[in-house]
């Protein structure tokens, strides 16, 4: 399994993919409320992918298993990542309720 | 609101699509991995521009491949009636002549769905 060590942030890439698979099993109940964490999931999934995205050409290997294809992982991270965005789409009526956290910030605002 | 959204959606499926296209060429595997969900058709490809083996999303050697880049991709201007897998990954003619290698990606979302989000209940499709 390749570690990739970060900046910030470290996480292996099982780890990115148990989350990747949580945010798709809740992203795909027709019955749950997650419209107004929509931006919030896409922010998480960019989060995760930034930091080996940019520093893919000078990566850091800790404990790397050289016999190991990375590519399988990123392929699932792939695939999953398209399923979960297939099921924010699905979900249309869950996207009225952005308007609504607008709304409320916009009432909040006002407020103070 | 909606907007934002989708335009962030696009941004994330052109980043982790050309995620795996820079693995792929990384590893140095030749490779157009393609989902197609009902909302959403996902691409991301890397080819070496040599005749060797272009893989699917299914790496299980022998399995599933194809077998040339004219298979893999298509080309414009897009000919409909061209005996090609499907693909939403597209390239000029001149890129595969060439022998040249490139990293690609794609995304297809059908047009019903992104407007119903946009313009919920407005829309008529001939």
């Amino acid at each position: 399994m390749l570690y990739y060590s970060y900046k910030q942030l470290e996480i292996t890439e099982t780890e990115v993919l148990d989350l990747l698979t949580n945010i798709s099993n809740l992203t795909s109940k027709p019955d749950a409320y997650y419209g107004h964490e929509i931006l919030d999931i896409l922010n998480i999934i960019t989060v995760v992918l930034d930091k080996p995205d940019s520093e893919m050409m000078n990566m850091t290997i800790v404990n790397a298993n050289f016999e190991e294809n990375n590519l399988p992982l990123q392929i699932n991270t792939f695939l999953l990542i398209a399923n979960i965005m297939n099921n924010l789409i699905s979900n249309y009526f869950q996207w009225d309720q952005l308007s609504n956290v607008f709304a409320l910030h916009y009432v909040t605002y006002l407020m103070k | 609101m909606g907007d934002e959204t989708i335009l962030k959606l696009l941004e994330v499926a052109d980043d982790v699509a050309f995620r795996l296209s820079k693995v792929a060429k990384w590893e140095k595997i030749s490779l157009r991995c393609e989902i197609s969900l009902p909302n959403l058709t996902l691409s991301a490809a890397y080819w070496d521009g040599s005749p060797n083996p272009i893989f699917g999303c299914d790496l299980t050697d022998g399995i599933t491949y194809l077998t040339s880049a004219s298979e893999a991709f298509i080309r414009f201007p897009l000919n409909f009636y061209e005996k090609t897998s499907q693909s939403y990954i597209l390239l000029p003619s001149k890129m595969l002549s060439n022998q040249q290698a490139f990293m690609a990606s794609g995304i297809f979302i059908p047009a019903t769905s992104l407007m119903e989000q946009i313009l919920p209940g407005t829309n008529t499709y001939t």
